[in-house]
């Protein structure tokens, strides 16, 4: 039996790699089965590579379990939200090696069935890059990894093969604005119960999506050849919420829309005082874009939106009935949850006779309670503060090291910025220099449209002097809305061991969008509440994990007075790396206002005290 | 088979080197090599795969799939109830919606012969020659579980045609009549909806059409199976099915059996297997059974009950002797019985 089946194996990838040749009564020459081995051999490699970030998690009572993935050496794992809904708010998860480790829940997003919790016990867990899930195509072979029927004894994953079978697939929910599958991969690997949470890899070996669930309509709950991965873009969109610890809603525009005579149209909103009706969205008006996507139907559209978290800064076109077209960008508003609150069921009473509950189902009765409590939460908003400032370490920690190759790299040095300043259409109309040590100190020099000014900060205030020689003390909230300083703090001060904590207590804040890319938005609040944001995308082009400083603002929407600063282009100089272009922006279409763009960016040996001291007479631009 | 696996090993283990040179060293033959080949027959059937909406009638689905055949609109499918409203509508692979009239049926291979008033440029021409034998990888594209609408692809499985073989096994509690050749797929077709889909060579070829779900009451276990497509082309041309001629002939061992009994009507599926009357010179008389005998097992399953009875009489073989128990008094006797066939 195993031999028939290597030789369907055999005969079948002979065919893919010499499509003429026909197996049966042929022998195989040596240079095709030299190709068919190779084919073989570089599938077994995929797997090899990836098969150790896989989870399989349970729950602390006995019975169930459910599959997850590691994508960060910390211990986060993607999972299903219908996972951990069972197995409770922490568990016991298994990797390839064979042990067991403690997990937590961290955050949960009902909505589009995703969890992530973390895997307690090491810094250095085997972890899986997320792929970006728009350029999966239809006919890629496709690789689930998991624990189907809670099937391992030694915690390996199953792993079965198989090919994607649509893409952009929308399954819709159980209800209540839950477990809604929009723009999911659609693929025939066997996904079975227990899958549920598990990774799907390509052959580059990236995370595609979360395999979380299958047509088992009318089927018994086993594989009918269609099983449905969450697509690892939208993944990327709730990520940061979900590490924040929060309850996740999804968005809605709060209007409806129709396909109509080949258009799409905009027929009800949901509520009144609805925000993009103040943006100039009336009935009747023709929906042209959404989030970069041009519209061609409904379907389409609601596909799009369910991929969002609320509160993401959506870019929406728009038609108006006397040909207007009209570029908005707006924070969508979350989509509640209408479930009724988990009750804890206390265990049966058996023959009329009031039994006293075993431990076991004590304990198991105990975590629906904890379990309630976390699905009765007001979504977005952060459950756990303290869990949610431990992941926000780990978010610095990859920005710190997205600027430095090593620490010893910078540490005693001075990193002397040479810019030029650029107006929106980039005329050049001043200059600047930056001088920043290694330990978060900086002198700004400015001569811009004629006039000159510095900003100091040496370690514990921040300083102004005008070209008159005037010296001023910046409170920090001043500091904050000036963004001078926030071009270079944002920057500097990462390099400290606790970043951004002259402005607060920092915190993971939520999703947010970017420099057009999903990112986490972190905020720092002080004793007087006052805040300040700092954005990291969390992605690099190829879909790697690179948590990298991207923006920066006093405001949520960086459209109050001071508006924020962008950091892109970042070059490697002498083992820094450093944003060459900072642009400064307003609003949440984040409009440029100036830039500023490094002509040379140098290290140099030792920090000269005096440059970080405002009282000394000015020292002379290079 | 052996030295074929040997010569397997020994190279497993030079190509370990060889094969990381060759899919780490040039990514885009890589990704040739591991994603690319089954796009070309993925383009080639979409086009030619439809989508067809209909009434649905009880738990039956409404909604199945069909191939193209002709370039002025004519589309084979499976012979679904879906075709017996009004309303039957073909969406093709660009969103354009038809009605649909309903040419021929053949009830015995389960085929029915669709057209619409729509050019179709892109379609399978029906040929005698296999595209495929056993071993080959195929495609199957289908609307299962409706998860396509509109200009939405179709969904696209991968498998391996395992054998050509005739449906002598299917006769186990199924109701189906056929019984000429098809081809068993290793994928799983047997979903909601995929009747009448497209099966391709990985060059995109046809090589069948996903048929009509058969399955098996006793074991609640279904056949993924495709029409070939040379009797699709028989079909076309209007010829009778091979199995129709098979069927009819005397050797045909399709026809149901009968013993000859009539249960106790007691109303509801669940009453218990008490023979009312055993018709004269039938298989029952002969072997003796008599009215009031409960049945207590036939053929080695046991009887609770008058769906029991009919389900396990389904999977008898006319001409072929088994075993009937039955409780008379208070004892039980046992009687071999020959069925006979169906009249």
């Amino acid at each position: 039996m195993r031999n028939f089946f290597q030789f369907l194996i055999v005969m079948g990838l002979l065919q893919i790699l010499t499509s003429q040749v026909r197996g049966q009564g042929k022998e195989v020459s040596d240079e095709e089965m030299k190709l068919i081995l190779a084919a073989e051999n570089a599938r077994i490699a995929a797997v090899d590579k990836v098969i150790g970030s896989v989870v399989a998690i349970y729950g602390d009572v006995r019975g169930g379990g459910g599959s997850g993935v590691i994508f960060d050496p910390s211990g986060l794992v993607l999972t299903n939200h219908h996972v951990v809904a069972g197995a409770g708010v922490s568990g016991w998860g298994g990797i390839a090696d064979g042990n067991l480790y403690r997990w937590q829940l961290v955050g949960t997003d009902p909505g589009g069935d995703v969890a992530i919790i973390r895997l307690i016990g090491r810094d250095d867990f085997p972890f899986s890059p997320l792929g970006n899930s728009d350029e999966v195509r239809v006919g890629d072979w496709a690789m689930a990894m998991g624990n189907p029927f809670v099937l391992t004894e030694d915690q390996k994953p199953t792993v079965t093969l198989g090919i994607v079978s649509g893409v952009e697939r929308y399954q819709p929910g159980a209800g209540g604005n839950q477990l809604v599958y929009g723009n999911c991969i659609q693929v025939d690997s066997s996904i079975n119960p227990g899958n549920s949470g598990g990774p799907l890899f390509n052959m580059q070996g990236e995370i595609v999506g979360i395999n979380g669930r299958g047509s088992f309509l009318a089927r018994g709950r086993v594989n009918v050849g269609l099983g449905y991965a969450i697509s690892s873009n939208q993944l990327k969109n709730f990520i940061p919420d979900l590490m924040a610890t929060k309850l996740v809603e999804h968005g809605t525009l709060d209007a409806r829309f129709a396909n109509r005579g080949g258009k799409v149209v905009c027929e009800a909103f949901y509520n009144e005082g609805v925000e993009i009706v103040n943006q100039g969205l009336e009935l009747g008006d023709e929906l042209l874009e959404f989030e970069g996507y041009p519209i061609t139907s409904n379907d389409q559209f609601t596909n799009l939106i369910s991929t969002l978290p609320e509160t993401w800064p959506a870019h929406v076109v728009f038609k108006k009935a006397d040909g207007e077209i009209k570029d908005v960008n707006i924070r969508l508003v979350g989509l509640p949850y209408k479930m009724k609150p988990p009750r804890a069921r206390p265990p049966a009473k058996k023959g009329g006779k009031k039994k006293e509950p075993t431990p076991e189902q004590k304990r198991a009765l105990e975590k629906q309670k904890m379990m309630a409590k976390v699905l009765t939460t007001k979504a977005g908003t952060i459950r756990d503060l303290k869990m949610n400032r431990e992941n926000c370490k780990i978010v610095t920690s990859h920005m710190n090291r997205s600027l430095v190759s090593s620490l010893n790299a910078v540490s005693g040095k001075t990193i002397v910025i040479n810019d030029k300043i650029l107006s929106a259409d980039q005329a050049p109309i001043g200059t600047q220099v930056i001088r920043i040590s290694s330990d978060g100190r900086f002198r700004i020099q400015i001569t811009e449209e004629g006039i000159s000014k510095e900003f100091v900060f040496d370690g514990t205030d921040f300083w102004k002097q005008a070209e008159n020689g005037e010296i001023q003390k910046l409170t920090f909230l001043r500091a904050r809305l000036t963004p001078e300083i926030v071009q270079v703090v944002a920057y500097a001060d990462l390099l400290k061991e606790s970043p951004y904590a002259i402005f607060g207590d920092l915190q993971i804040d939520g999703g947010d969008k970017s420099q057009n890319s999903p990112s986490f938005r972190l905020k720092t609040i002080d004793a007087k509440s006052d805040w300040f944001y700092v954005w990291a995308t969390i992605f690099d082009e190829n879909g790697d994990l690179d948590i990298r400083l991207s923006k920066a603002s006093a405001d949520l929407n960086a459209d109050g007075t001071s508006g924020g600063v962008c950091f892109t282009d970042w070059n490697d100089h002498q083992g820094i790396h450093f944003p060459n272009r900072r642009d400064f922006i307003a609003g949440l279409n984040e409009t440029l206002i100036k830039s500023a763009v490094a002509d040379r960016v140098e290290l140099v040996d030792g920090i000269d005290a005096d440059v970080f001291t405002i009282a000394k007479t000015p020292i002379e631009g290079k | 088979m052996r030295h074929h696996l040997k010569r397997s090993i020994a190279h497993w283990i030079i190509l370990v080197a060889l094969a990381a040179t060759i899919f780490v060293g040039d990514d885009s033959l890589a990704d040739e090599r591991l994603n690319g080949f089954l796009k070309k027959a993925v383009d080639i059937a979409q086009p030619k795969t439809v989508k067809i909406f209909g009434a649905s009638v009880g738990r039956v689905e409404g909604y199945g799939t069909g191939i193209i055949v002709s370039n002025d609109g004519h589309i084979i499918t499976g012979n679904g109830v879906y075709l017996n409203g009004y309303s039957t509508r073909v969406t093709l692979n660009n969103g354009e919606t038809y009605p649909v009239k309903v040419i021929r049926r053949d009830s015995n291979l389960q085929l029915a012969l669709l057209k619409i008033d729509a050019s179709t440029p892109d379609f399978f021409e029906l040929g005698e020659t296999p595209a495929a034998e056993k071993g080959d990888w195929v495609i199957a594209v289908s609307n299962a579980f409706k998860v396509a609408e509109r200009a939405e692809p179709l969904s696209v499985t991968l498998g391996i045609l395992s054998l050509e073989t005739k449906m002598t096994a299917k006769r186990r509690g199924t109701e189906v009549i056929y019984d000429g050749p098809l081809y068993l797929i290793d994928c799983i077709t047997s979903n909601p909806g995929a009747a009448g889909g497209a099966v391709v060579t990985a060059d995109g070829e046809l090589v069948g059409m996903i048929g009509k779900l058969i399955e098996s009451k006793e074991t609640n276990t279904r056949m993924n199976y495709a029409v070939p497509e040379k009797l699709l082309a028989r079909f076309l041309a209007g010829k009778p099915s091979e199995s129709t001629q098979a069927s009819t002939s005397p050797k045909g061992n399709s026809k149901p059996a009968d013993l000859g009994i009539t249960l106790f009507s007691l109303g509801g599926r669940k009453s218990p297997a008490f023979v009312d009357r055993v018709r004269r010179g039938s298989a029952a008389k002969k072997a003796g059974i008599r009215s009031d005998d409960l049945i207590v097992t036939l053929a080695g399953q046991t009887i609770s009950n008058s769906t029991d009875y009919k389900s396990v009489l389904a999977t008898l073989i006319p001409g072929e002797k088994t075993v009937i128990v039955v409780k008379r008094r208070n004892s039980l006797e046992r009687f071999d019985i020959v069925p006979d066939e169906k009249k």
